[in-house]
């Protein structure tokens, strides 16, 4: 009895302990390259933000180590043109973070969703990007030769935030559209957004 | 041969993990709201099935059975990591799309059952073959509830429209419409098999 709890023992621990060093090695051979896309994709976001920012100079602002927002100056010593910053909240079953570009006068550049795990069909339509194609036209389109360009598309929840003031933000109709059976994944984004973006006007004006 | 193309050929249709064995419908429920993400869900579920069917059914003989569960536990876990990690750091596009669906998958029972009613009694090869036809089954079973719940509740097949102005029965996208469409597909799977 004794002796096989031992053995009992013996096996699981050698099971854990190969399926944890492996783990530990797959981690750090991957980390690396993880952070490295996470990055790529930071960077992609900003330019969507913050449209002209071509040339633009960021500098982050820290507070206590951690990246607050960065400020955008408009060429060499000149004055801030406006902030780019991260804003989250917790919507209906994850934590939805923002980028978020604004104006040192409040109005709004773009914004762009990084990370979210909404419900997929309902809260994750937040990210949701409309094709205006038909599923004929699609058919269609692979028997023509000619290939119909549709440009880059952006997610129609999110450009409805484009060119709003931040104090003015808000969820209702000829504002901002909430997305059907998806409110508190759409208040999540946009009291987020407000939020921090009051707190950084109000700190840097 | 012809044995081995039978263990795969039975998790299609006589033994699908969806439709016969109603296992898994958690995600299922969760995940067929759109043939993306059906079929996204239903790959990722397949490579998981079939890596731990193969290691469970190599070191077979050096688990005692009464210890067995949490040993296939750490090894499905330990692999769906493992897939969560190298797809976050080489394929970022496909992590992006799949997104929670990769971490589910270990509270997919399917992958449970395989390894314990079939993967831990079989050899390795016919593991193989068992975890590539419940994948299957699996996959396809996901892509014909999402299609038409995507179709009906959303009006679109693949992100593109059907029909212009049809206003999408929103219910099929919510929970209650997963269970609807799931029960009248094993409703009509169990008509077929009976007339056989």
């Amino acid at each position: 009895m004794n002796n096989n709890i031992l053995r009992f023992s013996l096996i699981l621990f050698l099971v854990n302990f190969v399926a944890a060093s492996i783990l530990v090695s797959v981690y750090y051979i991957t980390k690396p390259r993880i952070e490295l896309q996470q990055r790529m994709m930071e960077e992609e976001s900003l330019e969507q933000v913050m449209p002209e920012s071509v040339g633009d100079r960021l500098e982050p602002v820290k507070e206590d180590g951690e990246i607050k927002c960065w400020k955008v100056f408009k060429g060499p010593g000149s004055r801030v043109r406006g902030y780019v910053f991260i804003a989250k909240k917790y919507g209906y079953s994850s934590v939805v973070e923002t980028m978020v570009g604004i104006n040192n006068d409040g109005t709004i550049t773009g914004i762009r969703i990084l990370n979210q795990n909404e419900t997929p069909g309902l809260g994750a339509k937040i990210v949701e990007v409309v094709s205006n194609k038909t599923l004929l036209k699609a058919l269609k389109g692979i028997f023509s030769r000619e290939k119909e360009s549709e440009g880059k598309l952006l997610p129609y929840f999110t450009e409805q935030f484009k060119g709003r003031h931040i104090r003015r933000l808000e969820l209702s109709n000829g504002n901002i559209q909430a997305i059907t059976g998806a409110t508190i994944s759409s208040k999540a984004v946009v009291e987020s957004i407000k939020e921090k973006g009051l707190e950084i006007l109000g700190r840097y004006e | 041969m012809k044995k081995l193309f039978k263990e795969f050929l039975k998790g299609i249709f006589r033994e699908n993990p969806t439709f016969a064995l109603a296992l898994g419908l958690c995600p299922t429920l969760a995940v067929s709201t759109s043939i993306v993400n059906g079929f996204g869900m239903g790959v990722a579920a397949t490579f998981v099935i079939l890596g731990s069917n193969i290691i469970v059914s190599a070191i077979r003989n050096f688990i005692p059975s009464k210890i067995r569960i949490p040993c296939f536990i750490v090894i499905i876990a330990t692999f769906v990591t493992i897939v969560e990690l190298v797809m976050k750091a080489y394929f970022p596009l496909l992590s992006k799309a799949l997104g929670i669906f990769v971490p589910l998958i270990v509270v997919n029972c399917i992958v449970m059952a395989r390894a314990e009613a079939f993967a831990s009694k079989h050899t390795v090869v016919k593991s193989i073959f068992d975890g590539l036809g419940m994948g299957a089954g699996f996959t396809l079973a996901l892509v014909l509830i999402s299609g038409i719940r995507e179709a009906f509740g959303n009006g679109t097949l693949l992100g593109l429209v059907i029909v212009r102005n049809f206003e999408p029965a929103l219910l099929f996208i919510l929970a209650p419409g997963a269970l609807l469409v799931i029960g009248i597909l094993i409703g009509i799977v169990n008509l077929l098999s009976q007339r056989r």
